[in-house]
């Protein structure tokens, strides 16, 4: 790439008219250009749009997740570990969208002090993995049902007698809002915990991908992640519970109750009027917990609800999988031929190694990999589907009261508050609560809200570019390099793609993210709530997908995503479920509308639009 | 087994039977039962040879021939020239005994059948028992009964050729006769034909199978004067992960006098694929096979022949050692002994150029 190449300053984003005025929805430190200093800074750094975990725009209370790994992933590099060349990834949001950029270490002094630590740091977390990923485990069931016991009710309007007798010298103000700080509190300890082992794991997992690629100049992405992949992961747990129920429906003789035009609410009501259906129905009590914490998007956004909350996305794969086991489909995942290919390629690959050091390599580092990959594999299931379908739930609890006491007119509309305004919206309703008065924001609040919605509707009518300010030489972190997927080829193919407008594209270049060709009708679907428009054998354009999409994945013949590299969870559920897939086409749902015939070829990472 | 020891097909010859019908003839034997696709043919034994050489009175009429010449071979060697010229014109005339004959057009005719193709293009070739590189005569495009007896005959009569009947006579072996096997092979009616490398040629990449491919025979390929198909496999998972469909103007056919010629390609053909999705992977496949049978990366050349079908249609016609990697040393690609916690260090320290 020529060094006279490059993305817009951020400064020079245009501003979208009608949303002057935007930042105050989100912390002042988000903002790009405070001073000339700063803006020296964010000038001479790459930043790109992180479309993998943003496809829509930030919700002001959504953006919490991004302020937890804004701390969580940068402080592991940084403090904790001392990943020798690399510090943290910075934050900004430009027009409602985030950008982010890796900060390197540039004194070589500093690079050979932080090596000294690392070692020893990280050598610890590697030799101990098992033990402390044990560990983990634990803290992070604590620490769920922790979340899950906080519990918001209205504000009485007299304290019951036991205050007074018991001398507890506190209200029901006071309580719920150390109520909502500890929430807070948790929500960002959850994220403290997810980058526990993360860096680490993608640190190990780059170097093995990095000695087949110098090894095998020609492997794909998918092949190396197959080679270390786990067979039984976690996320693939709500839907085998699926098809556990599925096979039960139709052994237990209830399968005609799962009508196509009945309501889940409606099914579960005539199941409970006979003892097969009953006995259905406990089993089905029992795989909810925890397997429907499972969001149905990827568990970023509020609006992605969980199986819980919308159990028409269980049933409605509940019932093709019934189709499936009546004609004769033992719904049995190949488990054993899975890990026996898993095992050859394993294998095959070793014996074209040339020397006996390599192969020595080879192995260390395979055996590092497939050490660390269940947890990244696994840990997105307890964060971003079980504590983040939690904390929704508790949030929504917290609304109702703003709802009653006239702070927001719907309980929907809290997500338009971000999380310091919530605590002050609260401290405000306590107040005026204590006081016997109105709360201050019934007179500020609705109609601020209705403005951010009218400025939410125009962020997510704007493409945003995928990228600004001056490429790097090399990029050392682990983050951007394994999950983003931030190459030369990506980088020169978003420079290229800026020149063009994104309606006129016939072709995309991303990554393979599962091998296979597939030509087929495409779909666009921009969130979980456009699931449903799905039609059979469709290939699904998406700005990013979720594994929790699964019963959807049953159905479509390929997927193409916007964003994501070779970790992304596009990428792992399509090579579970043997579906091409390319990931980070940087434009695919710009380019691309429903209904037009596309060739998707997961070998080489091309989408092409046929018609 | 054969009841009869003149006529073989390839398959029933294997790496012991050198002097059933000749080196040639033993060599596609094994590579078919190796599982690897040589053109379809049966072979012509050493036994037909002699039993030809032998009640044809051609045997005796060459000895008392050279008991004439003998004692003046040494100084004249323009001798050997009229030998020849005298023997071969001996062999073409008198017929292959019919027991023979009958063998060998009923195995021709059961080949037509076998490959749907009335009176089908044969390659008729020599296959000596011992190795004697170009000394004996090979026949293109032969088609029909009577051709194919005629060029078995002449087959037969190209070992008393003056430089094989000299090359016997200085190694002290007997020059009035040697027995020669003939290998009658399809003629490949190529639709498409090209190479194959079990490595990437690019970069040595042991982990690709890397195919060039364009229409008609092989020819063009060789000669540059078309740019071909590119595809390349994943050799463990036998995915294809690259295709480039080149412009494919010309094409290499047999002209009327079985001579090469260019001809052009039609224009709806010149910018498609040349192989289909599942000819590659079986290319692939048995590429691998080659390469585990060589224990090294080969350079194959290929044809697919329009006459028979899929998988049938795929056939090897030449392998050898790939070159250039082959020769090449192998170094370590990371520093050896360091433990994977100092090559994850060092990984990070390198970071990814993207610039």
């Amino acid at each position: 790439m020529s060094a006279e190449r490059k993305f817009l300053n951020p400064g020079e984003v245009p501003a979208i008219p009608g949303t002057e005025g935007w930042e105050r929805m989100y912390p002042y430190y988000y903002r790009f250009g405070m001073d000339k200093e700063r803006e020296a800074y964010e000038n001479s750094m790459l930043w790109y749009y992180d479309g993998l975990h943003y496809p829509e725009p930030m919700y002001p209370f959504d953006l919490i997740w991004d302020e937890a790994w804004y701390l969580g992933l940068s402080q592991y590099n940084t403090r904790i570990f001392m990943v020798p060349p690399a510090f943290g990834v910075d934050h900004r949001i430009v027009n409602g969208y985030i950008y982010i950029s890796p900060v390197p270490v540039t004194d070589p002094k500093q690079v050979e002090e932080r090596l000294q630590h690392f070692l020893q740091r990280a050598g610890y977390y590697y030799e101990n993995w098992h033990d402390l990923y044990g560990r983990w485990k634990t803290k992070m069931e604590e620490l769920i049902k922790e979340i899950d016991g906080i519990k918001f009710a209205d504000l009485p309007d007299m304290e019951d007698i036991s205050v007074v007798n018991d001398g507890v010298g506190r209200s029901s103000g006071y309580e719920i809002v150390k109520k909502y700080n500890y929430l807070i509190d948790r929500a960002l300890l959850v994220w403290q915990y997810h980058f526990e082992f993360l860096n680490l794991g993608y640190a190990a997992f780059v170097t093995f991908a990095d000695f087949c690629r110098k090894a095998f100049p020609g492997i794909d992405d998918g092949t190396i992640t197959r080679m270390v992949g786990g067979i039984d992961v976690i996320l693939f747990q709500p839907d085998m519970q699926l098809r556990k129920l599925a096979k039960l429906a139709v052994t237990l003789g209830v399968a005609g109750y799962f009508k196509d035009e009945s309501a889940p609410a409606e099914i579960i009501a005539a199941l409970g009027e006979n003892e097969a259906g009953k006995k259905w129905l406990a089993e089905y009590e029992q795989a909810k917990h925890p397997w429907f914490y499972v969001s149905s998007g990827t568990g970023w956004y509020h609006d992605h609800y969980c199986w819980l909350d919308r159990p028409e996305i269980p049933f409605l794969s509940i019932k093709s999988y019934i189709k499936k086991v009546e004609s004769g489909d033992s719904l049995e995942r190949p488990t054993q031929k899975l890990i026996e290919e898993r095992d050859r390629i394993v294998a095959e690959y070793s014996s074209l190694l040339q020397t006996q050091e390599d192969k020595d390599v080879y192995n260390q580092l395979l055996a590092i990999s497939q050490k660390v990959f269940p947890f990244v594999e696994d840990h997105t299931f307890y964060v971003e589907h079980w504590s983040h379908s939690l904390f929704y739930k508790k949030i929504r609890e917290l609304a109702v009261v703003f709802v009653k006491h006239g702070l927001i007119n719907d309980s929907e509309d809290i997500w338009y508050l971000n999380r310091f305004e919530i605590g002050q919206a609260l401290y405000d309703l306590v107040c005026a609560w204590a006081t016997g008065v109105k709360a201050c924001g019934a007179s500020y609040w609705p109609q601020e809200i209705k403005w951010r919605k009218g400025v939410m509707e125009k962020f997510r009518g704007y493409n945003p570019p995928p990228a600004l300010g001056v490429p790097p030489e090399v990029v050392t972190e682990p983050f951007t390099i394994t999950l983003w997927g931030i190459t030369t080829d990506r980088l020169a193919a978003w420079l290229d793609a800026g020149a063009v407008k994104t309606e006129d594209m016939n072709s995309l270049q991303g990554h393979p993210g599962s091998p296979g060709v597939v030509e087929g009708i495409a779909r666009v679907v921009r969130g979980p709530s456009e699931l449903g428009l799905l039609q059979e054998g469709e290939i699904l354009v998406a700005p990013t997908t979720s594994p929790s999409w699964a019963p959807i994945f049953v159905k479509v013949s390929a997927a193409v995503t916007d964003v994501g590299g070779i970790m992304s969870h596009a990428a792992i559920v399509c090579r579970e479920y043997g579906l091409p897939a390319v990931v980070g086409s940087g434009y695919a749902t710009a380019a691309i509308k429903t209904g037009q015939k596309i060739r998707v070829d997961g070998n080489t990472g091309t989408v092409v639009i046929l018609e | 087994m054969n009841t009869q020891n003149y006529v073989y097909w390839l398959r029933e010859l294997d790496k012991d039977d050198v002097f059933i019908a000749g080196r040639k003839c033993k060599g596609l034997g094994e590579m078919l039962r190796a599982g690897l696709p040589v053109p379809p043919g049966f072979a012509i034994s050493l036994k037909a040879y002699e039993k030809f050489i032998d009640e044809t009175g051609v045997g005796s009429a060459i000895t008392s021939y050279f008991e004439e010449i003998k004692s003046r071979l040494q100084d004249d060697i323009s001798l050997f020239e009229k030998a020849s010229e005298y023997i071969c014109r001996l062999i073409e005339s008198r017929p292959i005994p019919g027991e023979i004959q009958n063998y060998i057009l009923s195995y021709y005719r059961e080949l037509c059948d076998r490959c749907n193709v009335e009176n089908v293009k044969v390659a008729v070739r020599s296959s000596g028992p011992v190795s004697m590189p170009g000394q004996f005569d090979t026949f293109l495009n032969i088609q029909g009964e009577e051709q194919l007896l005629d060029r078995v005959k002449k087959v037969w009569a190209s070992s008393f050729n003056a430089r094989a009947m000299h090359y016997r006579m200085q190694r002290a072996m007997p020059v009035e006769s040697s027995p020669i096997g003939i290998a009658v092979l399809k003629m490949v009616n190529a639709r498409a034909s090209g190479v194959m490398f079990t490595l990437d040629p690019l970069n040595g990449d042991r982990s690709t199978i890397f195919i060039e491919a364009s229409w008609g025979l092989g020819e063009s390929l060789v000669s540059g004067q078309v740019t071909p198909d590119k595809f390349a496999l994943n050799k463990v998972t036998m995915a294809i992960t690259k295709r480039v469909i080149c412009n494919k103007a010309i094409e290499m056919a047999y002209g009327p006098q079985g001579d090469v010629i260019p001809v052009d390609v039609e224009p709806a053909r010149q910018n498609v694929p040349c192989l289909t999705d599942e000819e590659i992977v079986e290319l692939g496949r048995l590429g691998k096979l080659v390469e585990a049978d060589n224990k090294l990366p080969q350079d194959i050349e290929w044809a697919i022949d329009k006459d028979l079908p899929f998988p049938r249609n795929i056939i090897l016609l030449q392998t050898r050692p790939e070159t250039v990697w082959n020769k090449k040393e192998a170094k370590p690609l990371f520093k050896p002994g360091a433990g994977a916690l100092n090559h994850i260090a060092g990984n990070l320290l390198t970071g990814k150029k993207i610039r």
